[in-house]
C-alpha cells in the first residue's frame, strides 16, 4: 500500500520498528514465510498472507506492505534478515517494534546464533550463548538465548546447513542438530531458571543438582552480583580470589590474573591457588584490619580490645577507628549524636560514609540511575550519579587534564566505581599508586607498580589510557613507595606480638619502637623475620606453611618431606632397612603416580555427564559463600532488625542490610542445605542415592496394574533399581495369560538382568522402543530436589506417548494433567506408599540391618492415561474396584498403622442408621485421623457398605459378598446414590458423566439389570433431550431412572433433606435448561459469596445443601478428571451433612487449599469453555452458568459404550 | 589332598565370579558388604581375607562371590565410578576381579606335585634361595612404606575435608540461626518481601 513504485529503483529499502502482522492483524513471524535461498530460487509453500509493518527512512516514512518470502544473509559483520515484497522488493529487517521482540525472538536467535557459528566453526556452545547474551540486540530479553530458542528452526538450521558449506562443518551446529533430545531436557531446566528470574520472589533454586552448566554459570555470576567482585590491590575485574573473611574483599591471587592491570597480586602460583581451601587474606587472619580513612592497621577483634570497627551494611567489607569515622560521618549526617564515637567504639553498628552521598547526603538507589552511586576505592566518598562532580569524569579529557576517574560496570549494584579527587591517577597504571592495603606481618607487597607492563582497568578501558611514561612521575611514585615500606616494616615487626595496643595509632613511630623492642623476641623467632628479603618469597612461604595442613596430594614436595623425616620411626619396626636409594625411588615412584592423577583425568574417567549428576554446589558454596560475606550478612540483618526496633527507618534498615541481601540469604541456605545434605541427613545417605521399593510394595503395584495390560504390550521401568517390578509384573501376566514384552533402564547395574538395559533414561530414542499405544511405563523415578528429577523422568517418558504411566513421585511433581499434552488421571492412591515403602540398598544401620526408609510424607502412586485410552483404562478401574480400592488399601495401611479401635467402631455406626452418630463419628474420626479425609471418606464408604466383611479383600467379589447381606448393601446403595446425588446436582458436573457410568458399573457388578436400565433411561433421556448443557443429561437417569425404589426410599429415610434438594435440582435444572428461567437468580446470589471465595460453579442448591457441596464440588473440578471417585466420596459427604454445621468439620481446611491451589487453572479453563459455548447459549443465565461450569477435561472420558453420544459431548466441550 | 578335575573346574569358576574388595574399613561386616553390593548382584558368600601383615589384625580385603562374572565386572565399574559409602561415609573402597592365588582354601591343581625341602648351605640353590627371602623381604618393606605414605596422605586429605567440612557446616549453622529464631523473616517482612516458609 504504502510502497511506491518509484522506490523499486532506490538501494535496498531498510526499515525499523518494524512488526509483521497476518490478515488478522494478529502479529506473526516472519519465519512463516517460505525462505529463499537463491535469488534464482522459485517461491513455495503455502502462501499466507504476511503484512510488513515499519518505519523506512529513519522513521519519515510509514511502511505497510504484504511480504511474501524473507531470506538472511550470513555473511556480513551481522547477520542480515530480508523479507520480499509482493511486488519483489527486499527490505532489510533493522529494529523490531518493541512489542514485537518476543514473537521473532526464536528466529532472531537463530539466525544470529548460525551467523556465529559461521563465523567461528570452531566454537564450542559456551562461547556461542555468551557472545550472544552479550549482544545488543537481545539484551532487552528478560531470558537470555539459549538453545531452547532454536528448538523450533531446527528444520531452518538443517537446510541452511546443508546449503552452506561453513556451516555444515561446524561441530556445533551438528550436535546442535542432532542433540534435539537432549535439548529438550534443557528446555525444562531453563524453564526453571525463567522461574529463578523473576523479580519479586524468593523462589527456592529448583532442583540445583540438575540445572545445565551455563546456568551454573549465571548463578554463579548472578551470586557474586552483590558482593565487591574487583581485586582489590589493582581494582580491576578477572580471574579473582575471595577472601574468606570479614573484609570480603578480593584480590588476583595469580600474577597472571592480574596481568592485565598490572597487579601486584597475592603472589600465588596458580598451583597454590588451587589448593587454597578457604582463603583468608592476612588482615583477616591477624583480625588486623585497615581504617579506611587513615589507613593505619588496627585490631579488629571485638574479643581483644577492637580499635577498628566494621561498618554495619551487610555487603561492606570497611573498617574504621571510630574518631576517624565520626569526623567523616558527621559531615554526612545531619544529627549526628555527640557521643557517636563512644558509642562506635561500644560497639553500636553504624553505617559508615561511604553510604550516603558526600553532596547530597542521601543514601543510594540502587533502582534510580539517577541514585547510583559512585565510591570511591581509596576513601569512604561516595556521590549520587547525579551529584558527581565533573572532574570525575569517565573519559580522559586531556584539553582539560582530566583524567578518567570513573567506570562503570566494575563494580556490583549498578555502582560506578571511581577515584575521588584526592588521589592523583597515576599515568601509567590509570589508578592512584597503589599502596593502599597493608596486610599486617608482611612487608608491603605492592612494590612501586611494576613499569613494563602496560596498566589500565578494564580491557575495554584501556584505550584511553595514556600510555606515557613520564620518569619523573615513577620516581615521585617510588620515592612515595620507599617512605611508606619504612612504616610498614614497623607494622610488620609488631604484628608478631599479641599485645593489644590500645593507644592510638597517632604517634606512631616511638610507639612502635617501643614496641618493636618489647616483642622483638617474639619477631625474632617468626619466620617472618628470615624472610625479609622478598615478599613474594616470604607471602610464599607463609603458604606454604599453611597449606601444609590442607595442601592435597599434589603437592609432593611437602610429601616428601614429611614422609622422610617421618618414615625413620615408623620404619624401624619393619625388619630390614631400605636404603636411601630405593627410598627415593619409591618416592619419586609415588611424586610420578599422584601427579598423573589431575583433576581432568578424574571428571574425564568419571563421565559426571549423566543427565542426573550435572552440576555440583561445591564451586557455588566454597568460592561465593564465603565466611566473611556470610557472617556480615546474618550480623547486619540481625542490626538491621535492631534498628527497625528501637525506631529506625526502614530506609536507615535498608542500608545495613538490603531486600536483595535478605534474598541472597534465603537463597544461600537453600545452597548449604543441598550441599550439606549429606552430613545433614547421615544415614539416609548412600553409596548411589538410590531408594528402591519393597518388593512387597511392588506386589502390590502388579496387582493392581496387571488388569490394564494387554496381550503385546511393553512395560517399561525407566529407573528399575533392583529390577524387581518387571520380574513381579512378567510372573503375574503370565499367571493370567497374557504375554508382554519388557524393558527395564536404570543408570545402575541391577540385581538380575531381567530385560535390562544400562542406559540413561535420558539417552533413550524415540524409535528404541514400540509406538505410545503399546507402552506402560513408569515406576519410582528419583526425585530430586523439589522434584525436578521425578519432572524430567515424566518428561522424558511422556515424549513417548505411553497409553499408561503408573507413577511413583512426590506430590510435588507437576500433575500430568497439567502438561502440555495432559493425560488423564485414572486413580491415585497417597496412602499406598506410606511407612515403610523404600529402603535404601546399600546403606546400614548399626544393626546391620538394611535402612529403611519411613516415609516423612507418602509419594502417592498415581495411574495416568493417555487421553484416548482413558476411557478404557477407567473402565478397568471400575471393573476391578479400583476407584475403591485404593481407599482399602489405605485403609489397611492407616489400620496397621494405627491400630485405632475408633475407626473400627465408626463402621459399625455406619450400618446403623443413624445420620447424626455417622455425624459425630465423622467429626471424631477427623480429629484423630485430621490429615486426610479424602481416606476418611473413602473408608466411610467402605465400611458403610460392606460393615464388617473382610477388608483386606481387594476383589470385587467383595461387592457380591456384600450383595447377601441386604441391609449393609442397602446402606450401600444409599451411600452410592448420595455419592452421586450432589455430584449430578452440581451443574458443573462432567463428573456427572463418569459418575454415571461409574455407578452404573458398580450397580451392574451388584445387579446386571440394573445396569441396563440405566443405561437405556440414559439413553433416552439424552435423545430427547436436546439441550446445550450436556453436562446434566446424563444425570438425568440416574435420578429419574437409575434410583429404583430400593434405593430411593432408603434415601429419604435416612436423608430426607437430601431426597428433597434433589427434587429441587430436577426441576430447576429443566427450568434452567429449557427455559433459562428466573429460578437460578436467587440461588446464585446466594451462593455468590461461595462461588467467589471458593471458585466453585455451581449455582442451584438448596440452601441445606449449599455449605457442604462447595468443597466437594470446588475439590473434584479442583483435581480433575481422574478424581471423581475422590470427588464422590466428597460429595456423600456433602449430601450427608445436609446440616449446615458439617461446614465446621476438619474437612474443610483440608479441602480449601487444594482449591485454591488449582483455582487458576479452573479459571483459565473457564474461559474456554465460555467461549466455545457462548453462541450456542444466547441467554445471559446460561453463559453464567457455564462459566461457572467446572472444567472439562473429563468430557473427554466419556465411555465409548456409553450411549449419551460422545462425539457430540467432545465436539462441544472442545 | 589332590583335587578332582570337577572340583578344581568348580572352582575357577568361583574365581571368576568372585570379587576383590580392598581397602575396607575395619567396620566393614558381611552384611554391610551384603547390602552395599545385594542392590547389583547377588551375593553368594563373603569371605574376609585375615590380614597377617598389617599393623593391626582386622581385615581389610574380603573376597565376595556374586552370581556371575558379569556381575563381577559391572560391581567393579561402579566401585570404581562412585564413591562407595557405608553408614552414610565414603570410604575409597578398591574392586578387583579375584584370581586364584587369594584363595586360601583352593584345591590343588590337578596333576600337579610339589615337594618341600631343606637346603643345605652347600647347595647351589642356597643362595638363589636367600635371595628370594631378601627380596620379598624387601618388597614388604617397600610397600609398607608405601602404606605409610598413603595413610599420610589420606590422613591429611581426611583433616582437609574436614576443615572444610566444619566451615560450611558452621556457615549453615549461622544462616540457620537467624532462619530459626525468625530474624531473617521478620525482617524479610518488613521489608514486604515474599519468604517461603520452610
Amino acid at each position: 500500500m504504502a510502497s511506491s513504485d518509484d522506490e523499486i529503483d532506490t538501494q535496498p529499502l531498510s526499515v525499523s520498528n518494524y512488526h509483521f502482522e497476518d490478515d488478522k492483524d494478529a502479529p506473526i513471524s516472519f519465519s512463516v514465510l517460505p525462505i529463499q535461498w537463491s535469488e534464482s530460487e522459485s517461491l513455495k509453500g503455502k502462501k499466507e498472507k504476511v503484512f510488513l509493518h515499519g518505519n523506512a527512512d529513519n522513521g519519515l516514512k510509514k511502511i505497510f506492505m504484504q511480504v511474501i518470502a524473507w531470506r538472511f544473509d550470513l555473511s556480513n559483520v551481522k547477520p542480515e534478515i530480508s523479507v520480499l515484497s509482493k511486488d519483489g522488493k527486499w527490505i532489510k529487517l533493522q529494529k523490531p517494534r518493541k512489542s514485537y521482540e518476543d514473537t521473532i525472538r526464536t528466529i532472531l536467535i537463530t539466525v544470529y546464533f548460525m551467523h556465529f557459528v559461521k563465523k567461528n566453526p570452531e566454537t564450542s556452545a559456551k562461547s556461542v550463548w555468551e557472545s550472544l547474551s552479550k549482544n545488543k540486540d537481545f539484551s532487552y530479553y528478560e531470558v537470555k538465548p539459549s538453545h531452547n530458542d532454536l528448538l523450533n528452526h531446527m528444520a531452518l538450521m538443517g537446510e541452511a546447513a546443508s546449503k552452506d558449506a561453513v556451516l555444515a562443518k561446524s561441530k556445533l551446529l551438528l550436535t546442535v542438530l542432532e542433540d534435539k533430545d537432549t535439548m529438550r531436557i534443557k528446555k525444562l531446566s531453563d524453564e526453571e531458571v525463567k522461574e529463578l528470574a523473576r523479580p519479586g520472589f524468593i523462589i527456592d533454586d529448583i532442583g540445583n543438582d540438575e540445572i545445565d552448566e551455563t546456568v551454573a554459570d549465571e548463578e554463579s555470576d548472578e551470586e557474586d552480583a552483590l558482593f565487591d567482585s574487583v581485586c582489590s590491590i589493582c581494582d580491576n575485574g578477572g580471574n579473582i580470589l575471595c577472601c574468606d573473611g570479614k573484609c570480603m574483599r578480593s584480590f588476583h591471587a595469580n600474577k597472571k590474573d592480574g596481568e592485565d592491570s598490572s597487579c601486584a597480586s597475592l603472589g600465588f602460583s596458580r598451583q597454590e591457588v588451587e589448593e587454597i581451601q578457604n582463603f583468608y587474606c592476612k588482615n583477616c587472619e591477624y583480625n588486623k584490619h585497615q581504617c579506611f580513612v587513615c589507613g593505619r592497621l588496627g585490631c579488629s577483634d571485638k574479643f581483644a580490645g577492637a580499635e577498628v570497627f566494621k561498618c554495619a551494611s551487610a555487603t561492606c567489607g570497611f573498617f574504621y577507628h571510630p574518631e576517624c569515622v565520626t569526623k567523616l560521618l558527621k559531615l554526612v549526617v545531619k544529627d549526628a549524636p555527640a557521643e557517636l564515637s563512644n558509642n562506635i567504639a561500644k560497639g553500636e553498628p553504624f553505617t559508615c560514609p561511604a553510604h550516603y552521598c558526600r553532596i547530597c547526603k542521601e543514601m543510594e538507589n540502587k533502582n534510580k540511575h539517577e541514585l547510583h552511586f559512585a565510591v570511591c576505592r581509596r576513601c569512604p566518598k561516595s556521590y549520587h550519579r547525579k551529584c558527581l562532580p565533573r572532574k570525575i569524569a569517565f573519559e580522559d579529557k586531556v584539553d582539560e587534564g582530566i583524567m578518567a576517574r570513573a567506570w562503570e560496570d566494575l563494580l556490583p549494584n549498578n555502582r560506578i566505581l571511581i577515584y575521588c579527587l584526592k588521589h592523583e591517577i597515576d599515568d601509567e597504571l590509570g589508578t592512584p599508586i597503589r599502596d593502599h592495603i597493608k596486610f599486617p606481618g608482611v612487608k608491603e607487597k605492592i612494590k612501586p607498580a611494576t613499569k613494563e607492563v602496560i596498566s589500565n582497568k578494564n580491557n575495554a578501558k584501556l584505550d584511553n589510557l595514556l600510555d606515557k611514561r613520564t620518569s619523573a612521575k615513577s620516581s615521585i611514585s617510588s620515592g612515595k613507595m620507599s617512605s611508606e615500606k619504612v612504616e610498614i616494616k614497623n607494622f610488620r615487626k609488631i604484628s608478631g606480638s599479641n599485645i593489644p595496643r590500645k593507644k592510638a595509632n597517632d604517634a606512631t613511630r616511638r610507639c612502635l619502637s617501643e614496641n618493636k623492642r618489647s616483642t622483638l623476641k617474639e619477631t625474632e623467632r617468626s619466620n617472618y623475620e628470615e624472610n625479609q628479603t622478598s615478599l613474594g618469597v616470604q607471602l610464599y612461604d607463609l603458604y606454604l606453611k599453611g597449606s601444609e595442613q590442607i595442601s592435597s596430594d599434589n603437592h609432593v614436595d611437602i610429601v616428601a618431606d614429611n614422609t622422610v623425616s617421618v618414615k625413620p620411626k615408623k620404619l624401624s619396626s619393619a625388619p630390614p632397612q631400605l636404603d636411601i636409594d630405593s627410598e627415593r625411588r619409591l618416592l619419586a615412584l609415588f611424586k610420578e603416580a599422584s601427579s598423573s592423577v589431575t583433576m581432568e583425568n578424574v571428571i574425564k574417567e568419571h563421565n559426571f555427564t549423566s543427565s542426573t549428576h550435572a552440576h555440583s554446589l561445591k564451586n557455588v558454596v566454597e568460592k561465593t559463600i564465603t565466611m566473611g560475606k556470610l557472617e556480615g550478612s546474618v550480623e547486619a540483618v540481625r542490626t538491621a532488625l535492631k534498628m527497625l526496633d528501637k525506631g529506625h527507618s526502614i530506609r536507615d534498615a535498608e542500608a545495613v542490610c538490603g531486600p536483595d541481601v535478605m534474598n541472597r540469604l534465603f537463597k544461600w541456605k537453600d545452597k548449604l542445605k543441598v550441599y550439606l545434605a549429606p552430613v545433614l541427613y547421615g544415614k539416609r545417605y548412600t553409596s548411589f542415592g538410590r531408594h528402591f521399593t519393597q518388593v512387597e510394595k511392588l506386589e502390590g503395584i502388579v496387582n493392581k496394574l496387571h488388569w490394564y495390560v494387554q496381550n503385546d504390550d511393553m512395560i517399561v521401568d525407566f529407573c528399575c533399581g533392583a529390577n524387581d517390578f518387571s520380574i513381579l509384573m512378567k510372573k503375574k501376566l503370565e499367571d493370567t495369560g497374557k504375554r508382554c514384552f519388557f524393558k527395564n533402564f536404570d543408570l545402575l547395574p541391577t540385581k538380575n538382568d531381567f530385560n535390562f538395559e544400562m542406559r540413561d533414561w535420558m539417552t533413550i530414542r524415540r524409535k528404541e522402543l514400540p509406538s505410545g499405544s503399546r507402552l506402560i511405563m513408569g515406576l519410582n523415578p528419583p526425585f530430586g530436589l523439589k522434584a525436578a528429577l521425578a519432572n524430567k523422568f515424566i518428561d522424558k517418558a511422556l515424549e513417548f506417548e505411553p497409553k499408561l504411566l503408573i507413577l511413583i513421585v512426590p506430590p510435588e511433581t507437576e500433575r500430568l494433567d497439567k502438561k502440555q499434552s495432559p493425560y488423564d488421571l485414572v486413580w491415585e492412591d497417597e496412602r499406598f506408599l506410606s511407612g515403610k515403602s523404600f529402603y535404601l540398598p546399600g546403606s546400614v544401620g548399626t544393626n546391620d540391618k538394611q535402612l529403611e526408609q519411613w516415609n516423612v510424607k507418602a509419594p502417592p502412586l498415581y495411574l495416568w492415561s493417555r487421553p484416548d485410552w482413558t476411557d478404557k483404562h477407567k473402565l478397568i478401574a471400575q471393573k476391578n474396584g479400583h476407584l475403591f480400592r485404593q481407599h482399602d488399601v489405605s485403609k489397611m495401611e492407616s489400620f496397621d498403622r494405627e491400630k485405632s479401635s475408633a475407626s473400627h467402631s465408626m463402621d459399625d455406626d455406619y450400618v446403623d442408621d443413624t445420620t447424626l452418630d455417622r455425624m459425630l463419628d465423622h467429626d471424631f474420626l477427623k480429629s484423630t485421623n485430621g490429615e486426610d479425609c479424602s481416606f476418611m471418606v473413602g473408608q466411610v464408604q467402605q465400611g458403610s457398605s460392606h460393615g464388617n466383611v473382610d477388608r483386606d479383600s481387594q476383589e470385587r467379589h467383595e461387592y457380591l459378598v456384600t450383595k447377601a447381606e441386604s441391609t449393609s448393601w442397602k446402606r450401600k446403595r444409599s451411600d452410592e446414590n448420595d455419592g452421586r446425588g450432589p455430584a449430578v446436582t452440581l451443574p458443573a458436573k462432567r463428573q456427572g458423566i463418569n459418575e454415571m457410568p461409574e455407578g452404573v458399573l458398580d450397580h451392574g457388578n451388584s445387579n446386571p439389570l440394573d445396569f441396563e436400565r440405566n443405561q437405556s433411561g440414559s439413553d433416552m433421556i439424552l435423545s430427547d433431550n436436546d439441550v446445550g448443557n450436556n453436562g446434566y443429561t446424563p444425570l438425568e437417569p440416574h435420578s429419574s431412572v437409575g434410583d429404583d425404589g430400593q434405593s430411593w426410599p432408603n434415601v429419604a429415610d435416612s436423608l430426607p433433606d437430601y431426597g428433597l434438594a434433589d427434587l429441587q435440582e430436577h426441576s430447576s435444572r429443566h427450568m434452567g435448561d429449557n427455559t433459562s428461567s428466573l429460578g437460578y437468580r436467587p440461588h446464585l446470589r446466594e451462593d455468590d459469596s461461595h462461588l467467589r471465595e471458593l471458585e466453585t460453579r455451581q449455582q442451584i442448591h438448596p440452601p441445606g445443601l449449599q455449605n457442604p457441596d462447595p468443597t466437594s464440588s470446588s475439590y473434584l473440578s479442583g483435581h480433575g478428571p481422574a478424581y471423581n471417585q475422590m470427588g464422590s466420596t466428597y460429595s456423600v459427604l456433602g449430601s450427608r451433612s445436609e446440616l449446615p454445621y458439617m461446614m465446621n468439620t476438619p474437612a474443610m481446611p483440608t479441602n480449601t487449599p487444594a482449591m485454591q491451589r488449582y483455582a487458576p487453572r479452573l479459571d483459565e479453563l473457564n474461559h474456554v469453555r465460555t467461549n466455545s459455548l457462548g453462541p450456542e447459549h444466547p441467554t445471559v443465565n446460561r453463559s453464567n452458568t457455564s462459566e461457572r461450569s467446572a472444567p472439562q477435561p473429563v468430557y473427554g472420558n466419556v465411555l465409548p459404550g456409553f450411549p449419551g453420544d460422545p462425539s457430540h459431548l467432545y465436539s462441544r466441550q472442545f | 589332598m589332590e583335587s578332582s578335575a570337577e572340583e578344581y573346574a568348580a572352582f575357577e569358576e568361583k574365581v571368576k565370579r568372585t570379587v576383590y574388595l580392598d581397602n575396607l574399613s575395619p567396620q566393614v561386616t558381611e552384611s554391610v558388604i551384603r547390602s552395599a553390593l545385594e542392590q547389583f548382584a547377588l551375593v553368594k558368600s563373603v569371605s574376609f581375607i585375615p590380614n597377617y601383615l598389617g599393623t593391626s589384625s582386622l581385615p581389610l580385603c574380603a573376597l565376595v562371590e556374586l552370581d556371575s562374572a558379569k556381575k563381577v565386572k559391572e560391581v567393579e565399574a561402579m566401585i570404581k565410578q562412585y564413591p562407595f559409602m557405608m553408614t552414610g561415609m565414603p570410604r575409597p573402597v578398591r574392586a578387583r576381579p579375584s584370581v586364584m592365588e587369594m584363595f586360601d582354601d583352593r584345591p590343588i591343581k590337578p596333576k600337579r606335585k610339589m615337594k618341600c625341602c631343606w637346603l643345605e648351605q652347600s647347595d647351589p640353590d642356597f643362595e638363589v634361595a636367600k635371595e628370594l627371602k631378601n627380596l620379598t623381604r624387601k618388597h614388604s618393606a617397600e610397600i609398607t612404606l608405601m602404606h605409610n605414605i598413603l595413610s599420610k596422605e589420606e590422613e591429611k586429605l581426611s583433616t582437609q575435608q574436614a576443615e572444610t567440612l566444619k566451615v560450611h557446616y558452621k556457615k549453615y549453622k549461622m544462616i540457620e540461626s537467624i532462619m530459626t529464631d525468625r530474624a531473617a523473616h521478620t525482617l524479610a517482612r518488613k521489608y514486604n518481601l515474599a519468604v517461603a516458609d520452610e
